[in-house]
């Protein structure tokens, strides 16, 4: 009775040791959505590659920023494989590039290219929505949503 | 006649009782008939016993006989000096068998932990933002009511 008393705690311990290593050895590849996204407070340029953003997205943009109205450029889904592979790079314009790499659930580094050069580094436990933005010409702003899916 | 008035007459007989006791019951059988029946019983038996027990022949003298017995008894407390607890009784394992476990459960932990805190448990709390252009400053924030993170990049494009 003394021994089990004893050795139970440890072997307990060891069960669940053994669970986590389990858990950890089957990352999977996590799925994102990535989106750009034009802000301008003009109407709708006579652009048909713009397509409309989903208004619940439009509408949570309109909480944080000043812009009127928000067009979308280009939307890709995409895969990006479980740490330790390589990043996926995701082109979404002529201009506009990001690589996103997992950093062990859910950290993930999110690299901005900017006409093909490095632009930022971002390194973010992603858990609802990542927005990358900046500003442009003509005060308009340009917008790179990545959610988790 | 109950067991404890025979025991009684018993322990008169064998000269137990203290001397109150035995006058009293010495003065109690002169006057009853039972009494002194059961204690001539008593009597006889004592007398048959003691005349007729056979005695027991060791077949050692009496010094070696116990000599033995003490020899035994030293063999036995000596075996029981030099023989090893049983593992579970040393104190050290005792000490040493949940510590180890309580230990396991705390790297289990830490590994459950640290992750959770290198991927900021809250979220929006940003770890590392490299800007590669100089120019290009950074402000980044979390919207509760948004639901969203913000890395804003402004270049001076206005």
């Amino acid at each position: 009775m003394r021994a089990n008393s004893v050795l139970t705690p440890s072997l307990f311990s060891l069960v669940l040791l053994f669970s986590a290593s389990d858990v950890e050895s089957k990352a999977q590849d996590r799925k994102f959505e990535a989106e750009l996204i034009w802000g301008t407070d003009q109407a709708k340029p006579d652009a048909p590659d713009l397509k409309p953003v989903d208004p619940e997205l439009v509408e949570r943009l309109q909480k944080i920023f000043k812009w009127k109205h928000y067009y979308q450029v280009r939307k890709k889904d995409f895969i990006v494989a479980a740490k330790p592979k390589p990043g996926t790079l995701v082109v979404l314009s002529d201009k506009c590039e990001i690589e996103v790499t997992d950093k062990g659930m859910p950290m993930t580094e999110v690299k901005l290219f900017g006409e093909k050069k490095l632009v930022k580094t971002i390194k973010q436990a992603i858990t609802q929505c990542l927005v990358i933005a900046g500003d442009d010409r003509n005060d308009t702003a340009w917008f790179v949503v990545l959610t988790p899916k | 006649m109950n067991t404890e008035i025979i025991l009684k007459l018993q322990a008169y007989l064998d000269e137990e009782l203290t001397a109150e006791e035995a006058r009293q019951v010495s003065a109690w059988l002169a006057s009853d008939a039972e009494a002194q029946a059961v204690c001539r019983h008593l009597r006889d038996t004592k007398a048959l016993l003691a005349g007729n027990e056979l005695p027991v022949k060791v077949p050692e003298t009496q010094e070696f006989y116990w000599s033995k017995i003490q020899r035994e008894i030293t063999r036995l407390e000596a075996a029981s000096d030099h023989e090893p607890p049983p593992v579970l009784a040393r104190w050290w394992m005792r000490l040493a068998v949940p510590l180890a476990g309580v230990a396991v459960l705390v790297l289990l932990l830490l590994m459950l932990v640290k992750p959770l805190s290198e991927s900021g448990a809250l979220a929006g709390s940003f770890h590392e933002i490299e800007t590669q252009i100089e120019e290009a400053n950074a402000i980044s924030f979390h919207s509760q009511a948004a639901g969203m993170t913000v890395v804003w990049i402004d270049s001076g494009s206005n």
